[in-house]
């Protein structure tokens, strides 16, 4: 059940209405909990199982680490919880891809033993519910969250279906306090979730289905075509990967919101990020956040020398590299966005940097060219992210390179569209603008002028036979 | 709902509740105003089948003919009831597949033949009329989806046709992007006709607002134009193509009506090679071949003609775009149809 089908518009509907009319708020809570394992049972009915058993693992090592305190008893719970954690994804999502590589290496080796693959399917949504609720163990162990006591508001908190298959990724700490009194959405709530719904189904529906078919055929195929349709392909699916990640997080975001509950910002216009490490603060917030503070701080962050930094970082972006996908396709995309965290930060702390910060002559200059060397940099690493192939990405990188003039020219109006449209929002809106917040508040005429085009684009281009969310196969 | 002093415009007089019921309708009204406006300037079809009759009332012989745009296009029906004499009503929906034939059966009942227009692509599940909804009555879909025993994923997707078509009461142009996007590029085409520009860039036909009998030929597009074509039909399809569903399930109950009323001719329509080749790969064109084949052996009595396997129309000279013939091709198809019948109508 996917937030642009019918289904979920009735599903949330009911939801919606038997919630308030529910006056208990136990009862309310118990409500929303049975909605979301069924909203998750439209997925895969056992795999429900898989989210129970791990919510009660990381609820009783919160409540063992609570109960004591024994500091040793306490890290073997948290790493007992982690283990677990990363034991079922690692089970579910990566057994395949280590299986593969144990084998390659041992060949290397001489050895030839018969290949090993099992047919285990990933349940949708793992690699967020599983981080999700590290953040609690976590938390608890660290004593900047309080054990939760009822079993029920942490199952709720680990299943709460607007944020289940692809995130945003809510801390405990975020989710837990709003499920402590009862949660009633204003109006303001009320429109700013419908917004934030609408918008995000015209960045899946219009923009990413829009652009996907041509941007799937460059990419299914990218020897045929010649450099100009190469780029368009990549620029295409920059644009199909941004709107269909980020118009899912709106989306998620407005059903909690037109429900009364709070989730942190997942994107921030990353396109308009200056550098490398900005675009990082905007894009995936919640996971860039999770890596900082449960990954890359815990690793020594900054904190034990430039070198240990460096290798910090490279090691923080390889991992979430690997977290999108079983595949080395993703762990180098990852690692290309270390390697350009690692140049930024050399970079910011040069002498170069300080001395053209100074020349203001050259500061309109010197903005195009940052921004023009981010989106570089991240386009550029897309490519790796959505090829088929370490062959098939050097194709493009070596097309659009050498200017390749032989091949098909493929020039998509939708790609062309999408491009143009985008553009324009980056450029007239700013990057920092919280619509959600301030259009309930602005004048009526502002606010039907901003709804209704966005419902126009909606019923005039919005594919409705796309494909599921990008994000639901991480 | 609570109510706080921060919601709605704090320097409006009216109430926050106020306020968000009308900024609601007004943008909703909007939207369906804009959708009704451009889907009138696009020539969109309001109506789901349209009737159109052949030949002098007077023929002896009412024939009833169900076909989609490809029927429209690669058959000139006024020749065929000339040469027949015969009195033929068609009815026209865009898409259609034998689950709206079905509706349109039910109107000729003095029929005495029936020709069925069918093609891989109209027979390919996948595909779906946007007037669907509104012919097939939802009972009749989820038992042929019940019955033909498709997945959970393609039944959602052939039943979330009938919310839509409620949506389409409000917004006609709702899932109609495709539409959309080549009526735009059509308008613009006959703007820049004025200024000598070409008319002829790939016409609508889903709307059912293209009259003209083309004369490109598939066989001048460039590659590129090619694979964008391609490209929107496999999403339209979401990649799969399949021809055992609630299609095969109308088309067998079609046939056996048909039968009870005298000859019936089934017309398989051909399509590109270049459909075969970037659309509908080998296993597809095997898969409806086994298709037609069950259904031949199961309708003996019915006349197969297999304009796809003709030879003279497999080349992409003969079609406008990558499953409709143009007027070369009409000629064609339209001259060995007129023979078949001839020849089967005559024998004793």
């Amino acid at each position: 059940m996917i937030f642009t089908s019918f289904e979920f518009l009735i599903f949330f509907c009911l939801v919606w209405s038997i919630r308030s009319g529910i006056k208990s708020f136990p009862a309310e809570k118990w409500f929303l909990l049975v909605a979301s394992y069924l909203f998750y049972m439209t997925w895969n009915v056992p795999c429900v199982l898989l989210i129970i058993g791990s919510s009660l693992m990381d609820y009783t090592a919160g409540r063992l680490m609570g109960g004591t305190r024994n500091h040793a008893v306490r890290k073997a719970l948290l790493v007992g919880s982690i283990c677990l954690n990363l034991g079922l994804l690692g089970f579910f999502k990566y057994r395949n891809f280590f299986a593969d590589n144990i084998w390659t290496g041992l060949s290397v080796f001489g050895f030839h033993p018969s290949p090993l693959h099992f047919s285990v399917f990933l349940p949708v949504g793992i690699s967020f519910f599983t981080f999700q609720s590290m953040t609690y163990t976590i938390d608890v162990y660290r004593g900047t969250l309080a054990p939760c006591r009822s079993l029920r508001d942490f199952l709720l908190f680990v299943a709460f279906f607007p944020q289940l298959i692809a995130g945003p990724i809510v801390r405990a700490a975020q989710f837990l306090p709003q499920l402590e009194r009862p949660q009633r959405a204003t109006w303001s709530d009320l429109e700013g979730g419908m917004f934030l719904f609408l918008l995000g189904a015209v960045k899946k529906m219009v923009i990413s289905d829009g652009v996907a078919p041509h941007v799937d055929m460059i990419f299914a195929d990218p020897g045929r075509f010649d450099a100009i349709s190469l780029a368009l392909g990549v620029m295409g699916y920059s644009l199909q990967i941004y709107c269909d990640f980020s118009g899912y997080s709106d989306m998620a975001i407005g059903c909690a919101r037109i429900l009364g509950f709070h989730f942190p910002e997942n994107f921030a216009m990353p396109y308009a990020s200056r550098n490398i490490t900005e675009f990082w603060r905007r894009w995936h917030i919640t996971l860039s956040m999770w890596l900082r503070d449960y990954l890359y701080i815990p690793l020594g962050g900054n904190r034990k020398g430039v070198v240990r930094t460096y290798i910090n970082l490279m090691l923080t972006m390889l991992l979430g590299g690997l977290w999108h996908g079983a595949s080395w396709n993703f762990v180098i995309w990852g690692g290309m966005h270390g390697l350009g965290l690692m140049i930024h930060k050399l970079w910011d702390s040069s002498r170069w940097c300080g001395v053209l910060a100074r020349q203001k002559l050259l500061a309109p200059l010197v903005t195009l060219a940052s921004h023009a060397a981010t989106l570089g940099l991240v386009f550029g690493c897309w490519i790796f992210f959505r090829a088929q192939s370490f062959h098939a990405a050097r194709q493009i990188i070596t097309g659009i390179l050498t200017l390749k003039h032989a091949g098909t020219r493929l020039i998509s109006p939708q790609i062309l569209l999408a491009i143009a449209g985008v553009t324009l929002v980056h450029l007239f809106l700013s990057k920092d603008a919280k619509l959600h917040e301030t259009l309930p508040a602005a004048s009526p005429g502002k606010r039907i002028l901003v709804y209704a085009s966005l419902l126009i684009l909606l019923v005039h281009l919005a594919v409705t036979a796309g494909a599921p969310f990008i994000y639901f196969q991480f | 709902m609570s109510s706080t002093p921060s919601s709605g415009n704090p320097g409006s007089r009216l109430s926050a509740p106020l306020q968000f019921w009308i900024v609601l309708l007004v943008t909703l009204g909007l939207a369906s105003a804009s959708s009704w406006a451009t889907a009138r300037w696009m020539g969109f079809r309001f109506t789901s089948q349209e009737p159109f009759d052949y030949g002098s009332p007077k023929a002896p012989t009412r024939v009833f003919v169900a076909s989609s745009s490809l029927g429209y296009f690669g058959l000139d029906w006024s020749a065929i009831a000339a040469r027949q004499n015969w009195y033929i009503r068609r009815y026209d929906i865009p898409g259609a597949s034998p689950c709206e034939f079905e509706n349109t059966q039910a109107l000729v009942p003095d029929a005495k033949a029936s020709i069925l227009v069918v093609s891989m692509f109209d027979l390919d599940e996948t595909y779906f009329s946007d007037y669907r909804a509104a012919l097939v009555p939802l009972g009749l879909t989820i038992e042929d989806l019940r019955t033909s025993g498709v997945d959970w994923a393609f039944a959602k997707r052939t039943l979330s046709q009938y919310p839509e078509h409620w949506v389409k009461a409000a917004f006609p142009t709702a899932g109609a992007s495709m539409g959309v996007m080549v009526g735009v590029r059509s308008k613009l085409a006959q703007l820049r006709k004025g200024h000598g520009g070409d008319v002829d860039a790939e016409k609508p036909v889903l709307n059912g607002a293209e009259t003209q009998f083309p004369t490109t030929r598939v066989s001048e597009w460039d590659e590129g134009r090619l694979l964008r074509n391609s490209a929107n039909i496999i999403a339209d399809a979401q990649g799969r193509h399949f021809f055992t569903g609630p299609k095969h399930e109308a088309l067998r109950r079609v046939l056996t009506r048909a039968q009870e009323r005298g000859p019936v001719f089934v017309v398989v329509m051909p399509v590109t090679p270049e459909y075969r080749r970037l659309v509908a790969n080998g296993r597809v064109l095997a898969d409806f071949n086994t298709s037609v084949a069950a259904l031949a052996g199961e309708f003996p009595q019915a006349h197969w003609v297999r304009l796809d396997q003709l030879p003279a129309l497999d080349s992409s000279q003969y079609f406008w775009d990558l499953v409709h013939l143009n007027v070369y091709g009409r000629a064609i198809a339209t001259g060995e149809l007129e023979n078949i019948l001839a020849k089967t109508l005559s024998a004793p």
